[in-house]
């Protein structure tokens, strides 16, 4: 197996801490600048710090060292590229 | 002159706004504390100059009301922004800043928890970041007043950012360029407060820490609340007070209008301070020595989970239960603040983002949340038959808000809103910055409560005395008697429960009701309707016609629960 396949994985497909850079965000205008205020911002890097169970929040540390709490729904909808 | 006091949330402008003008804002560990702007006024340069806090907001697009209401400020004009920024986290932060650059408004930057940042190891050359944006840029550590003096000797030399001098590129790349150039950040070993953010957010052990805060919470309020009633309150009441009372009552012996209005019914001579319902003894007992204790007692253990940073983490494990009820886990920050009062609980909500997530909050938090002065006069008049029934209303309660969101979630139309909330750093709070915040919530309870309780108990007092009573208790007598099982004179106190929810409840001491006639009683008031306070607050936020819907469900649920209730009981 080749080391370092890039892989595009949602955040709630990503596992605990696991670090990946952001690709894109599918969802409503008010999300994403919601989100991009905060930091969660494509192109940047992103770490997935911790997974609530029972589809609860998912929580990411973001490359300006903001941890976010971010419900399973926008996390499902939020695509990164991590490595493998 | 106008002074804007701008930035991220939860970074301290509220801190900065107090220190400035020397008015009380309430702040705390978490964003969206202040929702509403206030203003204030400080000399400044032998002018006089009126300062504004602005609601925190992470960008000028705005996501929410208390993000508009930033805008809006800044669309008004502004001779001067005082841009305040979080240093432990100045890369998001600085991203509000390139938009404020377009501005063109005079401004200055104030990096406050400078302390805080230096102990996460970040260090942040200011006069570099001070040469590249070209206006005055000042450490600041708001909470004891560092950097405060400079910032505003130094506000006379705020000007436009020269865009001009900016790197290029989008908002975040030009923040990118900045930071390279003015922060180093260091590794640290994690801190036992780093540790403990950790655990309160770990999908098990969160839980466990959430019970046990609760538990502990309940636990101290109960036990100071009760304590400060028994030792200090009611001896006062009875032993210094009521002596005092008596002789009052003696020289007004020909009047017998005005005893009965002051003091109200003898009990074998003796003043009962919950039943006589006079405006000088219940009217004053309540308020002071039933109501007080808990209350004090309630926003103490809040202020500390509030600065602590407890609160935005009971969000983030709440948002599953809350999703099923339609909302997410941040509207649980308003039901928390309702358990102290409904009406700062109600401005919170103004911190959901939709309509359809207001409607739902708002109509929970009426329905659910009973307040601290409601619970205190409930435990006052259950507390006799035990403390298993108190237990026994908050269980119904918990039933009848989940079977409602619910229903809820389910039937009213719109989107289901995501949780998105930055996690603040635990703090340790300062006992000072604590019992300042304690004082203002005491002081604006006091002079709220004590005046409409005894606009309450007059009232009441005129309904007796002017037979109203019957009229009124024979009109409702097939709802209030025949579904709810109550006493027709019951009606009397879901009146004044409009006004006031712990006076409702003192009035219904005298009726001489017996346990499952109480227990109803008292959900019914809890359910019935909001107070006035309340619902003129909801009113602004919902609008009157989202308002009403709200009430007329708040209105089948009381008599539809109260109906059961009387039935199984």
């Amino acid at each position: 197996m080749m080391n370092d396949v890039e892989k595009i994985v949602s955040l709630v497909q990503m596992k605990k801490n696991q670090e990946g850079i952001v690709r894109e965000i599918s969802g409503g205008k008010q999300v994403k600048q919601k989100l991009i205020s905060l930091g969660v911002i494509p192109g940047q890097k992103i770490k997935k710090a911790n997974g609530l169970f029972m589809h609860g929040p998912v929580i990411v540390t973001t490359q300006t060292n903001v941890e976010v709490a971010l419900g399973y729904g926008v996390s499902q909808k939020i695509w990164v590229e991590v490595c493998e | 002159m106008r002074i804007l006091l701008l930035g991220n949330p939860n970074i301290g402008k509220s801190v900065i706004f107090s220190r400035l003008t020397g008015s009380y804002v309430v702040s705390s560990n978490y964003a969206g504390t202040t929702v509403e702007f206030t203003k204030g006024t400080m000399q400044w340069e032998g002018e006089k100059a009126e300062i504004i806090d602005v609601p925190g907001t992470y960008s000028l697009d705005p996501t929410c009301t208390a993000e508009e209401v930033a805008v809006e400020m800044l669309a008004e004009g502004a001779d001067y922004v005082i841009n305040v920024l979080d240093a432990t986290h100045l890369e998001r932060n600085l991203y509000l800043t390139m938009q404020l650059a377009e501005k063109n408004i005079p401004m200055i930057l104030v990096l406050n928890l400078w302390d805080e940042a230096r102990h996460k190891g970040i260090s942040i050359d200011q006069h570099k970041l001070e040469e590249i944006l070209g206006i005055p840029v000042i450490p600041t550590v708001a909470l004891s007043g560092e950097g405060i003096s400079e910032m505003l000797n130094r506000l006379k030399e705020a000007q436009p950012i020269d865009e001009k001098m900016l790197p290029d590129g989008s908002a975040w790349e030009k923040v990118g360029t900045i930071i390279n150039e003015v922060q180093v950040i260091e590794h640290h070993h994690h801190t036992v407060l780093e540790r403990m953010e950790d655990i309160s957010i770990h999908p098990i052990w969160g839980i466990v820490f959430a019970l046990g805060v609760l538990g502990v919470t309940f636990t101290i309020v109960r036990f100071f609340g009760e304590g400060m009633i028994g030792y200090i309150m009611d001896p006062f009441f009875e032993n210094v007070y009521q002596p005092f009372l008596l002789k009052i009552g003696q020289t007004l012996d020909g009047n017998h209008l005005l005893h009965q209005i002051l003091i109200g019914n003898l009990y074998n001579g003796a003043i009962d301070f919950e039943q006589s319902l006079g405006l000088l003894t219940t009217g004053l007992y309540v308020p002071i020595a039933v109501v007080l204790p808990y209350v004090l007692a309630f926003y103490f253990m809040l202020g500390l989970l509030e600065d602590f940073g407890y609160l935005a983490r009971l969000a983030i494990l709440s948002d599953n239960l809350m999703h099923k009820l339609g909302l997410h886990g941040f509207a649980v920050i308003p039901m928390i603040l309702g358990f102290g009062c409904n009406v700062p609980a109600a401005l919170a909500i103004r911190n959901l983002e939709n309509r359809r997530d207001k409607f739902i909050a708002s109509t929970l938090l009426c329905v659910g949340i009973p307040c601290a002065s409601q619970v205190a006069v409930i435990i006052s008049l259950l507390g006799n038959f035990g403390s298993r029934y108190i237990l026994l209303i908050f269980s119904i309660l918990f039933v009848i808000f989940i079977i409602l969101g619910f229903f809820m979630g389910h039937f009213v139309k719109g989107d289901n809103y995501e949780l998105i909330l930055e996690i603040p750093p635990y703090r340790i709070p300062k006992l000072s910055v604590l019992l300042l915040k304690l004082k203002m919530r005491m002081k604006s309870f006091l002079k709220e409560a004590i005046p409409l309780v005894l606009v309450g108990v007059f009232i009441i007092n005129l309904f007796f005395l002017t037979g109203m009573i019957d009229i009124i208790g024979d009109i409702t007598a097939p709802i209030v008697s025949g579904l709810l099982g109550l006493p027709k004179e019951a009606v009397l106190a879901l009146i004044v429960g409009f006004l006031r929810k712990d006076v409702a409840v003192a009035m219904l001491a005298p009726l001489n009701l017996d346990v499952s006639q109480t227990i109803v009683a008292c959900i019914e008031l809890i359910l019935f309707f909001p107070c006035v306070a309340t619902f003129m607050i909801l009113v602004r936020e919902l609008g009157m016609k989202d308002m009403m819907k709200a009430t007329l469900i708040m209105i089948t649920t009381a008599i539809g629960v109260g109906t059961i209730l009387n039935f199984i009981l």
